[in-house]
């Protein structure tokens, strides 16, 4: 795991750097600085730029593999290994004018200066070397000689010249006819001098000179103008006034040709901007800090505002970086390991100013600016998503390679492409043979078109998640299979597979036909020895044995009584269970739910006015016909109904309503009786439960209607519930069936 | 010689043989009662019935697959089925179209038989 994860750091690491390292290449091979790579560990050399060979004469060769202080040339500034160390140990060296030797004897000075960077986990050491000689004697030489002009012109692309004021008369140097690419026939003045110059640059060379001539006053400026050979040229003009008497008498200047210099200037600004739009863009957090155990933030990028989900960067910016930290002190771990290491990598776990946990892979290296001060450069990467992915994946990995179902996955061809072990177990195919096979090998004969067919329709973009079907293992058994099936598809949205679960429901399967048995014997038996005793007890009754007398007739009714409750409780449990399993047979066709509902009340009718209830009935009109097994909601309107006027001892009413609903039908059923505590309420469809076991002797309820009646409802897709304000202030039930409803398809 | 219609009625409880001959000789038929398929094949050999009312679960021979072998016999009986074992509807009316009149559950009721009984005759 932990080595996944550096792999993954360096992985990232080595494609920015890849991206860094083109674009420094470049600068490197470019460069007009002589530039030397030292390995950090062991001062060899390991890169040198063309600059520095054609500056010192030495091929490249010369120098790669060599240390430091084994070349000849550099032998002022690091003379021993003692001396490399120390300039390892302070890490930045700077030396201001170095005299070095080139190849062919002459000594030329240079200012040097290192640096130490890692490019990935290598540690190496930079050095610039920027040949100052011709600084240098410039410098000496213009401090030697007064005669500016002169020595001005001796010097390539250096010219002078010289207004004078008196004689009205301009004189230019060598150098600056060849700037303006002009042949020595040319007669410069003021105007014709100044004609050169473009648009924008001639303002301000006219003012310059007016102010030189009028007030004294020095110029140095930098202006575009167009050679005689229509060469777009930038040009610096340096200019001073020579006064006589306080008067004004001559303009005398320095002219350059510095067209390449501001050329170098541009890309260097380029460059400049180009690092800073990486900055502004970069995806990972970078950012600058000084050390120590809170630290202070120099500079964040914008990734680091939103990474740290800060409303502004100042808003980030006011915090001390340790406070960033899931674990404050953790901070002046990393500061102190990256002093003394110089660098720090670590994984650490962040708290954003919303408070969210975030991992993150930093890499932070020590840097000294040029006052000697220390600071630190990180990269801070997010890595919460990969790591929580991964964690999510590896723990997917484990379900998959050991689930007890078969995961297999099939390409477009119905090449089987990965097999778990669950498949393995199931189909007794090895991995190695079911990678060789065909998806619907796994098929029985029989079913081989059918799996051909569905890859087909799959393909075709049917949504198809999961049916019953038969699998052959490899030692011919067949098994009951319930497979569900996922679409794989590839970034661009287009299907490459088809990920397969296979659940053996064989044993499920079996156990299902036995309970059905069991669930049809039992009702057999448990009623067939009631239909003699119902059957005698009317035959007893209608007289067809004799005349019974009173105690006799009172003894066959209560038999025929039992009977019908012994009855109702079979039909009742039979149901029950049927329903639970999805084993209840049902009719649905087209009814109208008034009808039924008004039939009910009409069955209960005579009961009722024996009781002294009140029955009201209200259908709304033009309800819609809704799919209905017609037997079992009048069970339902019968159960409800009968509950209604047992719970409504004595005078009270019950009110069925019939509305119609948005989309459905609902039917409410409500009494002025006895009331429901909020406990009972709760245990109403709860086979068996009876509030009151003395009401459901007389009414002859088996504790199972309401239970019955959820059942019934919830096949039809409806929905029923019981309420009550409390006991003594009567009951409502009401029940909806929806208008859209699709019956279960029977098997 | 009486002239009385003949019902031939198969289960394999012999109680409910009983009250169901009780209540069809009540009303004025002549039962015949069998308590298995193999007795019920043989009566159907020997004797014209105007009704045969036919059990499912029977442990020789499952009331359809009787119903099957009388229609070998003799096309055109009527039969009632009697049985505490519920049918969807759709069962039902495939039912009716092989010539079925009738599809009692039991327990029934006394009139309801009687009423049932009467109508497939009449048919």
């Amino acid at each position: 795991m932990i080595k996944q994860k550096k792999e993954a750091i360096d992985k990232s690491n080595e494609l920015s750097l890849a991206a860094s390292e083109l674009r420094y290449r470049r600068l490197f091979e470019a460069s007009r600085d002589g530039n030397l790579i030292l390995d950090y560990d062991t001062g060899k050399v390991i890169d040198v730029n063309p600059f520095l060979t054609e500056l010192l004469g030495f091929p490249r060769k010369w120098f790669v593999g060599k240390q430091l202080w084994e070349l000849g040339a550099f032998r002022d500034i690091a003379q021993s290994k003692a001396n490399f160390l120390k300039l390892k140990k302070n890490r930045s060296v700077h030396y201001d004018n170095l005299p070095m030797e080139t190849a062919d004897g002459r000594t030329i000075s240079v200012e040097f200066y290192t640096n130490v960077f890692g490019v990935g986990d290598k540690k190496v050491i930079q050095c610039n070397i920027r040949d100052i000689t011709e600084r240098k004697q410039k410098e000496e030489t213009f401090e030697k000689s007064k005669h500016l002009l002169d020595e001005a012109g001796r010097l390539a692309m250096v010219g002078g010249w010289e207004l004078d004021l008196v004689k009205n008369k301009m004189i230019w140097t060598d150098a600056v006819y060849r700037i303006h690419e002009v042949g020595r026939n040319f007669k410069p003045t003021v105007e014709t001098g100044i004609n050169f110059y473009t648009p924008d640059s001639k303002p301000i060379i006219t003012d310059a000179v007016k102010r030189a001539i009028e007030k004294g006053r020095p110029f140095d400026v930098q202006l575009q103008l167009i050679t005689a050979k229509k060469n777009r040229i930038w040009v610096r003009s340096v200019g001073e006034a020579i006064k006589e008497n306080g008067r004004v008498v001559k303009i005398r200047g320095v002219f350059q040709d510095i067209t390449e210099r501001r050329k170098t200037e541009v890309s260097l600004s380029e460059a400049r901007q180009h690092y800073q739009d990486l900055f502004e863009n970069a995806s990972i957090g970078l950012l600058r800090s000084t050390p120590g155990p809170e630290g202070a933030f120099i500079d964040v990028n914008p990734a680091m505002v939103r990474m740290f989900e800060a409303k502004s960067r100042e808003q980030l910016m006011a915090l001390h970086p340790s406070t960033i930290y899931w674990d404050k002190s953790q901070r002046k771990i990393i500061s102190d390991a990256i002093m003394a290491k110089g660098f720090a990598k670590e994984e650490i776990k962040y708290k954003t100013l919303k408070g969210n946990l975030i991992w993150c892979h930093i890499y932070s290296v020590k840097k000294i600016d040029a006052n000697g001060k220390v600071y630190f450069d990180s990269t801070i990467e997010d890595f919460t998503e990969r790591k929580r992915k991964e964690e999510e994946a590896s723990r997917m990995v484990t379900v998959v390679r050991d689930s007890n179902d078969a995961i297999t996955i099939q390409d477009l061809k119905g090449n089987i492409i990965a097999w778990n072990r669950g498949a393995e177990r199931m189909f007794g195919y090895s991995e190695k043979d079911a990678l060789k096979m065909k998806i619907w090998q796994l098929a029985p004969s029989y079913k081989a078109k059918e799996q051909r067919d569905f890859n087909r329709r799959i393909f075709a973009g049917e949504k198809v998640t999961s049916f019953e079907t038969q699998r052959m293992t490899k030692d011919g058994r067949t098994l009951d299979i319930w497979l569900t099936v996922t679409k794989l598809v590839d970034n661009a949205g287009k299907v490459i597979g088809i990920a397969a679960t296979d659940r053996d429901i064989t044993d499920r399967k079996r156990t299902e036909e036995v309970k059905d048995q069991f669930l049809n014997t039992t009702s057999h038996e448990l009623k067939s020895p009631l239909i003699p005793i119902k059957s005698q007890c009317q035959l007893l009754l209608d007289g067809d044995y004799g005349v019974l007398n009173k105690d006799q007739r009172e003894a066959v009714e209560m038999i025929n009584k039992n009977e019908d409750h012994l009855e109702k409780l079979v039909t009742d449990v039979l149901d029950i269970s049927k329903a639970r399993t999805n084993k209840l047979k049902f009719n649905f066709e087209k009814a109208d739910l008034g009808t039924l509902v008004r039939d009910s009340v009409a069955n209960i009718k005579i009961v009722a006015k024996k009781d002294g209830i009140a029955l009201s009935l209200k259908i709304a009109p033009a309800l819609p016909r809704l799919l209905v097994d017609t037997k079992r909601i009048t069970q339902v309107m019968g159960n409800l109904l009968v509950n209604a006027l047992k719970n409504t001892p004595g005078k009270g009413t019950v009110a069925v309503e019939v509305i119609k609903t948005k989309d459905g039908v609902q039917v409410s059923i409500h009494d002025t009786g006895i009331g429901m505590d909020k406990l009972t309420l709760e245990k109403i469809f709860t086979p068996f439960f009876q509030a009151d076991a003395g009401l459901n002797r007389k009414y002859g309820g088996t504790g199972l209607g309401l239970s019955i009646c959820k059942e019934f409802v919830e096949s039809h897709g409806g929905t029923i519930r019981g309420l009550s304000e409390g006991l003594k202030k009567g009951s409502t039930f009401v029940f909806t069936l929806p208008l859209k409803f699709k019956p279960r398809i029977e098997t | 010689m009486t002239n009385k219609l003949r019902i031939l009625h198969v289960d394999d409880e012999p109680d409910i043989l009983k009250v169901v001959k009780t209540i069809l000789d009540k009303e004025g038929y002549d039962v015949v009662s069998a308590e298995s398929g193999k007795d019920a094949l043989k009566e159907i050999v020997k004797n014209h019935f105007s009704l045969i009312l036919l059990d499912v679960m029977m442990p020789d021979m499952s009331g359809w697959d009787l119903f099957t072998r009388i229609a070998d016999i003799k096309k055109g009986y009527k039969v009632i089925f009697l049985t505490v074992l519920e049918a969807s509807t759709k069962k039902i009316k495939e039912m009716k179209k092989s010539g079925i009149k009738d599809y009692i559950t039991k327990p029934f009721d006394r009139a309801d038989l009687v009423a049932r009984v009467k109508k497939a005759i009449a048919s």
